[in-house]
């Protein structure tokens, strides 16, 4: 249980400082309403054009909003020597790091998950529509997060690697992406949610949760040395 | 108390291209503590975070036995150069969090802050505090873990007179309380003499002029 204690302190811990001031949780919610807004500006107010792109549209710009707050994502507790700290929690270093990205994640997520049904209506999606849509979108982001916080582990030993960071998460996006906007047509043509796209986008979730701290653990212990 | 035995084996340190130190043993036990010397550059933080795994030696094994089978970096506290004090969370937050970190007991955390003289900043944000202060707050991090091996990098180095007494008063406290403790140091310790451990006699021979 001291296990299951230590964990969760990681988790409350990163969701209480992000949501807190200066946190900057808000920040991908922030970036996502603004592409939302502008789209209609920018491909003109066609209710029915917005209804056929707006489910790729959504995730493009989940894409994108989720790469916002990759680059800070481990560079703060590197810099100020708490994940020196964290490395002697007495969980796996990786398990550790498993608790910091799900922290970062429901702090990052939930005002997402405001943003989301709406813009989902502001993008003329038949209401039925928008709560499937926003699952998948959400288990989306947890695919960009895992695959990102990978980017970000490794662009950490780089001042202001955003750039970098971008670079290497951008192409791990393609197929969360790609299985992601095939959901939101399928969804749209009233499939379900339950279709080929869903079940490869969750399978990349369930290889990420895995696979993803692993590699997270071993780039920051790099960083720590 | 605690009950625990470390030992560093044959150690050699590599930072960069260089070779620092080579051939250190060392074997301790309960209670005792040891005063790392060396110029700037020997190698003692090196050192330090080795034995934090942190940093791979070059060569060598450290073995560590006791606090029930426990391993080495669930049972030693590092007090680094870094303070890992968040500027936007009060110090109380911070503190509470450390302590279900390293599995302590929070009833512990006031008497603790008491004993430090620092009650006072708990409802502080840590962008207000000095560097003496966020130092008392690490031995405060430190006390709270309640862990056998405490490895303290220039653990005196920003303390006034009255801190650095205290800081004294602890280390002995840990140890008469079975602790172990190795202390990178440049000026004598207020404490009850240590183990001297100086790591100029470990450097390699054909490296000692770039010292």
């Amino acid at each position: 249980m001291k296990e299951l204690r230590t964990f969760l302190s990681i988790i409350t811990r990163e969701v209480k400082l992000n949501l807190g001031t200066g946190g900057g949780a808000l920040l991908p919610t922030a970036f996502f309403a603004g592409a939302m807004l502008l789209l209609p500006f920018a491909v003109g107010p066609d209710r029915e054009l917005l209804a056929k792109i707006g489910g790729g549209y959504l995730w493009l710009a989940l894409a994108l909003a989720s790469l916002v707050s990759l680059e800070r994502l481990f560079q703060g507790d590197i810099d100020d020597g708490t994940m020196e700290q964290l490395s002697l929690s007495g969980l796996p270093f990786s398990i550790a790091m498993l608790g910091k990205i799900l922290g970062q994640f429901v702090a990052i997520i939930l005002p997402l998950l405001v943003a989301m049904p709406v813009a989902g209506l502001m993008l003329n999606i038949p209401s039925e529509y928008v709560m499937p849509m926003t699952f998948t979108l959400f288990i989306g982001a947890l695919a960009m997060f895992l695959l990102g916080s990978v980017g970000a582990a490794l662009g950490a030993s780089v001042k202001r690697g955003g750039l970098l960071v971008a670079l290497l998460a951008l192409p791990l996006y393609t197929p969360i992406v790609i299985f992601g906007s095939s959901t939101a047509g399928q969804i749209m043509m009233g499939n379900g949610v339950f279709t080929q796209g869903f079940f490869l986008l969750s399978a990349i979730v369930l290889f990420a949760i895995v696979l993803c701290p692993l590699a997270i653990a071993a780039a920051i212990k790099l960083n720590l040395d | 108390m605690f009950d625990c035995t470390l030992e560093l084996n044959e150690i050699a340190l590599k930072r960069g291209e260089r070779l620092l130190i080579s051939g250190l043993n060392l074997a301790l036990k309960s209670g005792d503590a040891v005063e790392l010397r060396g110029v700037n550059g020997a190698g003692k933080s090196t050192l330090l975070r080795a034995i934090t795994n942190m940093h791979k030696p070059l060569a060598g094994k450290i073995v560590f036995n006791g606090h029930g089978g426990r391993e080495l970096t669930e049972s030693l506290c590092f007090l680094g150069h870094l303070d890992a004090i968040k500027a936007n969370q009060t110090i109380k937050a911070q503190l509470e969090f450390w302590c279900d970190l390293f599995g302590g007991d929070r009833a512990n955390i006031q008497k603790i802050v008491t004993r430090l003289n620092i009650p006072h900043l708990l409802p502080l944000m840590g962008a207000s505090l000095s560097a003496g202060q966020k130092r008392r707050i690490s031995l405060a991090r430190i006390l709270i873990a309640n862990r056998p091996v405490w490895l303290l990098d220039e653990p005196f180095a920003p303390l006034d007179e009255k801190g650095r007494a205290q800081l004294g008063e602890i280390i002995d406290e840990h140890r008469a309380n079975g602790g172990i403790i190795i202390a990178a140091v440049h000026d004598t310790p207020n404490c009850k003499p240590m183990q001297l451990l100086n790591l100029m006699d470990y450097v390699p021979e054909y490296a000692g002029d770039d010292l």
